[in-house]
């Protein structure tokens, strides 16, 4: 009976669907027209960039605030060791860990720089920050890159600090919160994501080492 | 040029008709670690989709972050998850 009215339910979800996605029309106009125009003022030549770090930079501010609200949730709940010395036993991922992390960091540099005229930037090169810093943890390397010590703490929030920062300096020189001025704009973002790149490859980091350090805490 | 265009479809259909079939699977298969690994084979899988519309910004992040962060999550959440289970198991019998 109950899956009765499900497939009947589901089967109007998608009619509806499928109505909505038909009635679109055809030449979306969106707002690459708008972006294409002010390019020019952007200070980069990759639109997905001009767009998260100059268009729209209160957006990403956000999303900075969220990540490290993010962060405090979880290391809040969770209980990481001073010095987690935790390894899986596999003789196949130190080998690894210690070719493949070197070309990680150098491809996350790359993606950050890339990211003023093609397609990378702060949040690809953050993630493969994190990425490599999972995998030699998992290798066992003995570093510590956790919020206890308050040099990593000033790092989880360096962006958010940056981008204030900037936002307040922008109010300042151009009397409008985050509007770069169209000289210095390449700097300005360049700064940013750098800024963010550390924040984010630290933060997501943290977040695995948080669930999987208390997973072995139970034991 | 004929062949490359229907090369391509064929490469497309392919690829969207795996998603669709591997997103079922994740929903219905029954044990949580074939769910875990059909989830992030469908990550990657997705990936090389934004890959194909042109997005290769969308691509990077969901393969990092998609297949890669989430996916080493869900597999640690699965081991925690098995422990507790154990625990609960010997609890019951003593």
């Amino acid at each position: 009976m109950t899956r009765f009215f499900v497939v009947i339910v589901v089967s109007l979800l998608f009619i509806g669907v499928s109505y909505a996605i038909l009635s679109l029309p055809q030449q979306a106009q969106g707002l690459s027209q708008a972006v294409y125009t002010e390019m020019g003022k952007s200070g980069v030549s990759n639109p997905v960039t001009a767009v998260l770090m100059n268009f729209r930079a209160y957006d990403t501010l956000l999303e900075m605030a969220v990540l490290f609200v993010a962060l405090i949730g979880v290391y809040s709940l969770s209980y990481i060791k001073k010095e987690a010395n935790l390894r899986l036993q596999s003789s196949v991922l130190q080998r690894l860990g210690g070719i493949l992390v070197p070309f990680l960091l150098l491809l996350s540099v790359y993606l950050l720089w890339v990211g003023a005229h093609a397609s990378g930037g702060a949040f690809q090169a953050g993630s493969m920050v994190s990425a490599s810093a999972i995998l030699m943890f998992l290798s066992g390397w003995k570093f510590s890159l956790f919020p206890q010590h308050t040099f990593v703490r000033l790092l989880l929030s360096l962006s958010l600090i940056v981008f204030l920062f900037i936002a307040i300096l922008t109010l300042y020189m151009s009397k409008e919160l985050l509007l770069l001025p169209v000289k210095e704009a390449s700097y300005f973002i360049f700064i940013l994501e750098a800024a963010a790149t550390v924040s984010i490859g630290i933060t997501l980091f943290n977040l695995f080492v948080a669930i999987f350090s208390q997973q072995k805490e139970k034991k | 040029m004929e062949t490359l265009i229907i090369a391509e479809l064929l490469f497309d259909l392919l690829l969207s008709g795996s998603l669709l079939f591997l997103a079922y699977k994740t929903l219905t298969c029954k044990e949580l670690f074939q769910a875990i690994v059909f989830f992030i084979v469908f990550g990657l899988l997705l990936s090389v989709t934004w890959g194909r519309l042109g997005a290769y910004d969308v691509a990077m992040a969901e393969v990092v972050i998609g297949a890669g962060l989430t996916g080493a999550l869900l597999l640690s959440t699965f081991m925690q998850l098995n422990k507790i289970n154990n625990k609960l198991d010997e609890e019951k019998k003593q």
